[in-house]
């Protein structure tokens, strides 16, 4: 079975076509991520996964955190929702560059669950050793995101076509 | 954080985010055409930060957690 997704952008709009297997499993992970952003304990996102210290010291981060944590994450957790909400997992997407927007944002934070560490620590050379063997999903989540990303800032006048 | 000194937002190179994304937050964020932010992202990856024009505490604060809520790592310093 082939996987693909197919990025096109014009006059505003990016179109996503993904094979039906790569539709079901980016949608399976993204619903995973999700469920995960609300959870606690092992299986949940913490803070410090999500976002870097704010400051050079930890006693400052740490305050930031409690001044902005619960909105920052809730603003993610929102991202995602709006995400979920428009796609159910079909072969096409369609996103104003809001939709897109918030599809990069769930894709880059979506790579924390998938990562031995915080995601802006990660060298270069680790990229790929991933939690659990799931190399191909975070290559999916990074490529995708850059994807998403270069539709988003395509001219109106000029059409993308992005194939990965 | 003292209230009364400005801070410079600082944002950082990774490995994670691509540079479209970076420029397209910028793009959000900073209200710039989509050119000077693809050329932001591309200096950062360069040179492996960038700063901002010194703000205000809370300012600063609002805009470093919406740079990070997009993905990105940014941090705070004191201006000089």
């Amino acid at each position: 079975m082939t996987d693909f997704a197919h990025v096109t952008a014009w006059s505003g709009c990016v179109r996503i076509a993904f094979a039906p297997n790569t539709a079901s499993v980016l949608h399976g992970m993204l619903s995973d991520v999700a469920a995960r952003l609300g959870g606690s304990g092992r299986k949940g996102i913490a803070d410090t996964t999500l976002f870097p210290d704010a400051y050079r010291y930890r006693k400052p981060s740490a305050a930031f955190r409690d001044r902005h944590g619960a909105a920052m994450r809730a603003e993610v957790v929102a991202a995602f929702d709006r995400v979920l909400g428009a796609w159910s997992g079909g072969t096409e997407l369609e996103l104003d560059l809001a939709g897109a927007r918030d599809l990069r944002l769930v894709l880059a934070h979506a790579q924390s669950a998938y990562l031995r560490k915080p995601r802006w620590e990660v060298p270069a050379d680790e990229l790929f050793s991933t939690r659990w063997g799931a190399e191909l999903k975070f290559a999916w989540l990074q490529e995708l995101e850059s994807h998403v990303a270069a539709a988003a800032l395509a001219r109106d006048d000029v059409p993308v076509f992005l194939e990965l | 954080m003292q209230l009364d000194e400005k801070w410079v937002v600082r944002i950082h190179d990774d490995n994670v985010n691509s540079h479209a994304g970076v420029a397209l937050v910028l793009a959000e964020l900073l209200e710039l055409p989509a050119e000077e932010c693809r050329a932001a992202a591309e200096r950062i990856g360069t040179t492996g930060s960038a700063r901002l024009d010194p703000l205000p505490a809370g300012p600063a604060e609002d805009f470093v957690a919406a740079l990070q809520v997009r993905g990105l790592r940014a941090t705070l310093e004191p201006a000089p």
